[in-house]
């Protein structure tokens, strides 16, 4: 797994996308895949931002919504939703997003390091004129 | 402190891995060669192989530093030159197959300790003094102390010392027990008219220390002003035989005599069957300070060529790397025709660094030449053999043998082989995903070309899996032989004599299973030769003539292993057992009812030992629930069979693939459920009649005389589903462990076999097994389906506690 510390220190590469009107990004070094959607095939018991789980070239990979593991409110995948397979610790997970937007490099200086050291959003990109993106922890994230 | 220098961490794996190969090899040869009646009728072939594990282990010990080892592995080669080369004049079997076995265990415990940082290498003098004083006992006493006397210690005289420094000599007498004790006490009485400054051996409390005086003798260093008193406290000194003034003239003299005696050595070649007699042969000895003897030689010969005809040398050439070494142990020896032999050794005399130039006769007797010839070379192997460690043996048959043996197996790390077997299942599914692809069903062209390829590949991807499947594969008798050792050592103790008889040992099974199977089998062996087989006593008493037979069995029956261990003895008491368990409070319904069956498996749980006593082996009643369960653990069965007086046997069924299971299908609402098939006893469909539901809301399935506890799978998974009525669904009865209840789909779909996917760790926080969910699993098709924990599902809370505990 990529160190996000790196990223927020010394910049780097972002891919961006949204849920609801927020934007997001990942480190790309945490990214191994972008699908489109899959069938998801529901884990029984499991909270509801538990997609379920996903054939991702042979391995069962769990998927897990974007929006409603933020407590945004639930919206329809459309042909437009997809899948970003992160990669933590060698293990696998699909983060289901709106849409994926675009790759783009990050100069250290547009980087806020968020003072939450353990939480969700590790940093923020405030640029003039664009909208703020929120760096998410892939770690903090798909653990449940 | 780290036992290994840096470099060598990256060895400790692959070195752990073939001295513990060579040490279960080891074990098995050793079975095999006790049974030899005497030690001279040993095969041939299993001495060398011993030898050469032996040899094996002392150079990759070496390698890794770990001196402890080499030394104890040298030692015990040592002890194998003198079977081999049979040169002992009294042997001692059971003694030496006791310390052999003792070394080995000793050996197989460093290797499981090595990984632990906090444990120190262990100490193995003990023990090589033990193979010492054997190998001194099959040789015969004298040639004990013969040889060992040379063993002169090459350190006693430092260059650096003062010249006023003493050097005594003592000599113990033989019957002094502990000589270092002796030495003590005669150092402190020194002290007060000298000052000892060093000895030889340095350590009086060292073990070896004893068996050093004995033999060479104990040297004392120091400086003194009055040697008058210091010879009176040597000569007074208890058990004290003989005292010397030892100077480096007499080292020298010592060390010398070694050569002087090798004068006789005549190495193989020298001397030809069709020499001519007018051939004369002169011996050259090189004094040891001259480096480079073969040059000298060279020189040597060209001068001789102006009086005489120089025929050959020994050693032939002069050019190789291995001439300086052969001059300067056997010296250089000249062949020649000469008409003037005082010119020539004039010539010899004068030669530079030449020591000595002696001519040497051809021996008495020509045709005995080609005979003692090789035996005296042997006797130069053994030199150097023992000399320096870093030369391989000098066996040249093992040695060609080995490399061969060597290139049909290769190493894997298991990780990758893991990796492959995941990749070949993945294509597996991938090509049937493409071969039964949806979209070739709305094609309109025919797709015979298409059919006839992908048979092909089905055909091929098929046996890939195979071909993988088998590399883990590897025979039980791995396994199987491990017992050899444990029934041995038992029948040493408990004097039962029984035998251990294999059936099927070259059946394969997963190596994981093989791994597990050493622990289950080695309880049941033990079980069988201590509880089962009868003392002769007994055995004579009830009229047994059958020798005691322990018989390890292994084969295939459908898609389980099963292997067996029987054994002939007493056999278990069914209505003894009964009792017991109705002591301990095991019985869950009437005495009666119990069949013949279930009462053995009595046997298996735990803390049951109809034993009384406790021996060293067995009958603390811990050892068969152990096994239960790790035999438990890979899905596998234990059963129990017994008849009074005829002997018990305990079978191991285990499932051929570890994470193949078979399992039942249903559909629950959008969802694919599949069940265990193991532990479905029954499916059915009810009727209104037998649905009972109790004033609390608790519904219950009356089936055959008995009531059990419904479980709505949709209700329990919280899935949501069209079919709430029992009586429109499928309900299936189902038994894991102690708990029944009945379990109630929408459909069954189809029964199949699956591979097991545990869930991602990264869902470890939503407890996903407590919930009753085992893992999921990849459908041909690509698609997936959930795989039931039968016993959190069914004993809820109290199944996560029954399998914590």
């Amino acid at each position: 797994m990529a160190d996000l510390n790196e990223l927020i220190e010394n910049g780097g590469q972002v891919l961006t996308f949204t849920a609801g009107d927020e934007h997001f990004g990942f480190y790309i070094l945490d990214v191994s895949d972008i699908i489109e959607m899959p069938a998801i095939t529901a884990i029984p018991t499991a909270p509801k931002y538990v997609r379920g789980l996903m054939n991702h070239r042979g391995k069962a990979v769990p998927v897990m919504d974007l929006r409603l593991r933020l407590d945004m409110e639930e919206a329809p995948y459309d042909e437009r939703s997809c899948v970003i397979v992160v990669e933590i610790n060698t293990m696998q997970c699909g983060i289901a997003v709106d849409r994926v937007s675009d790759v783009e490099t990050i100069l250290p200086a547009s980087i806020a390091r968020s003072p939450v050291e353990t939480g969700l959003v590790r940093g923020f990109v405030i640029r003039e004129g664009k909208p703020r993106i929120s760096i998410l922890d892939p770690d903090v994230l798909a653990r449940t | 402190m780290p036992k290994f220098d840096e470099s060598m961490e990256g060895m400790l794996d692959t070195f752990l891995f073939e001295t513990g190969e060579l040490l279960e090899n080891l074990d098995e040869i050793l079975m095999r060669a006790e049974q030899a009646e005497d030690i001279s009728l040993i095969e041939e072939s299993d001495i060398a192989e011993i030898f050469r594990t032996m040899h094996t282990i002392k150079g990759s010990a070496a390698m890794m530093g770990l001196q402890n080892m080499s030394t104890l592995a040298h030692a015990m080669e040592d002890m194998f030159y003198i079977i081999r080369e049979k040169t002992y004049v009294q042997t001692d079997k059971s003694a030496l197959f006791d310390l052999l076995y003792k070394s080995s265990d000793a050996l197989k415990g460093e290797l499981e300790d090595l990984t632990d940082e906090d444990k120190p290498l262990t100490d193995f003098s003990g023990l090589i003094n033990d193979i010492h004083a054997l190998a001194a006992y099959f040789k015969g006493e004298a040639e004990k102390s013969g040889q060992e006397d040379n063993a002169l210690p090459a350190d006693i005289f430092d260059e650096n010392e003062p010249p006023d420094m003493f050097t005594y000599k003592l000599t113990y007498s033989d019957s002094c027990e502990m000589p270092s004790a002796r030495a003590i006490v005669l150092f402190r009485k020194l002290g007060a008219v000298a000052e000892v400054c060093r000895t030889i051996p340095p350590d009086m409390d060292d073990d070896g220390a004893d068996g050093k005086i004995k033999a060479a003798g104990l040297f004392i260093k120091l400086v003194t002003d009055d040697r008058a008193a210091v010879e009176r406290v040597l000569a007074a000194g208890m058990n004290v035989e003989n005292f010397e003034l030892f100077t480096p003239e007499m080292l020298k003299a010592q060390t010398s005599a070694a050569p002087a005696k090798q004068e006789l050595v005549i190495p193989d070649g020298v001397f030809l069957p069709d020499d001519p007699d007018s051939l004369l042969t002169y011996r050259v000895m090189y004094s040891e300070s001259c480096a480079m003897p073969s040059a000298r030689a060279m020189v040597l010969l060209r001068k001789l060529g102006a009086f005489a005809e120089v025929c050959r040398t020994v050693p032939a050439d002069l050019d190789a790397d291995s001439a300086d070494d052969e001059i300067a142990k056997n010296g250089l020896y000249i062949k020649l025709i000469t008409d003037d032999t005082n010119a020539v050794e004039r010539l010899l005399d004068s030669g530079i660094n030449v020591e000595s130039a002696l001519p040497v006769k051809k021996p008495a007797a020509p045709p005995k030449t080609a005979a003692p010839a090789p035996k005296q070379e042997e006797k130069q192997e053994q030199k150097t053999e023992t000399k320096t460690e870093e030369k391989p043996a000098v066996q040249k048959k093992p040695a060609a043998k080995a490399p061969k043996k060597e290139q049909s197996l290769l190493t894997v790390k298991l990780e990758k082989l893991d990796r492959l077997l995941d990749l070949v299942s993945e294509i597996v599914i991938t090509e049937s995903a493409v071969t039964s692809s949806p979209d070739l069903r709305g094609l309109e062209t025919r797709l015979d070309r298409f059919n006839k390829s992908s048979r092909e590949l089905k055909k091929l991807t098929d046996e890939l899996q195979d071909v993988v499947m088998s590399l883990r594969m590897v025979p039980v008798s791995t396994a199987f032989q491990k017992m050899n050792r444990v029934v041995r050592d038992m029948n040493n103790t408990l004097k039962k004599n029984a035998t251990l008889v294999f059936r099927g040992e070259d059946t394969e099974v997963d190596k994981s299973i093989v791994d597990m199977l050493g622990d289950p089998l080695m309880h049941i062996v033990r079980n069988a030769v201590d509880h089962g087989i009868e003392s002769p006593e007994e055995r004579l008493a009830a009229g047994k003539t059958h020798p005691p037979t322990v018989t390890l069995s292994a084969g295939y029956e459908s898609n389980e292993v099963v292997i067996s261990c029987k054994d002939n003895g007493a056999g278990m008491d069914a209505a003894k057992i009964l009792a017991k368990a109705k002591k301990n409070g095991l019985l869950t319904k009437p005495e009666s009812e119990y069949t013949e069956k279930e009462i053995f498996n009595f046997v298996v749980a735990a803390g049951f030992s109809t034993n009384e006593q406790v021996t060293q082996y067995s009958g603390r009643g811990v050892g068969m629930d152990v096994v239960k369960q790790n035999i438990e653990k890979v899905g596998g069965k234990l059963i129990v069979n017994s008849k009074l007086g005829k002997g018990s046997t305990f079978t191991i069924r285990i499932p051929l693939s570890l994470s193949i299971l078979d399992v039942l299908s249903v559909e629950v609402g959008a969802s694919s459920i599949s069940i265990p098939a193991s532990s479905i006893r029954e499916a059915f469909s009810c009727n209104t009649d037998s649905l009972i539901t109790d004033p609390e809301g608790n519904e219950f399935v009356y089936l055959r005389d008995r009531c059990y506890p419904l479980i709505r799978l949709g209700d329990k998974l919280q899935l949501d589903t069209d079919i709430t009525d029992p009586t429109e669904g499928i309900c299936m009865y189902c038994r894991e462990g102690q708990y029944e209840a009945v379990l109630l789909a929408d459909r069954i779909v189809c029964d199949q076999q699956v591979v097991v996917k545990p869930f991602s760790p990264l869902l470890d926080g939503l407890h996903l097994k407590e919930a009753g969910l085992a893992g999921c699993s990849i459908l041909g098709d690509g698609s997936m389906t959930i795989i039931l924990d039968m016993l959190s599902l069914l004993g809820g809370e109290l199944g996560e506690e029954a399998q914590n505990g």
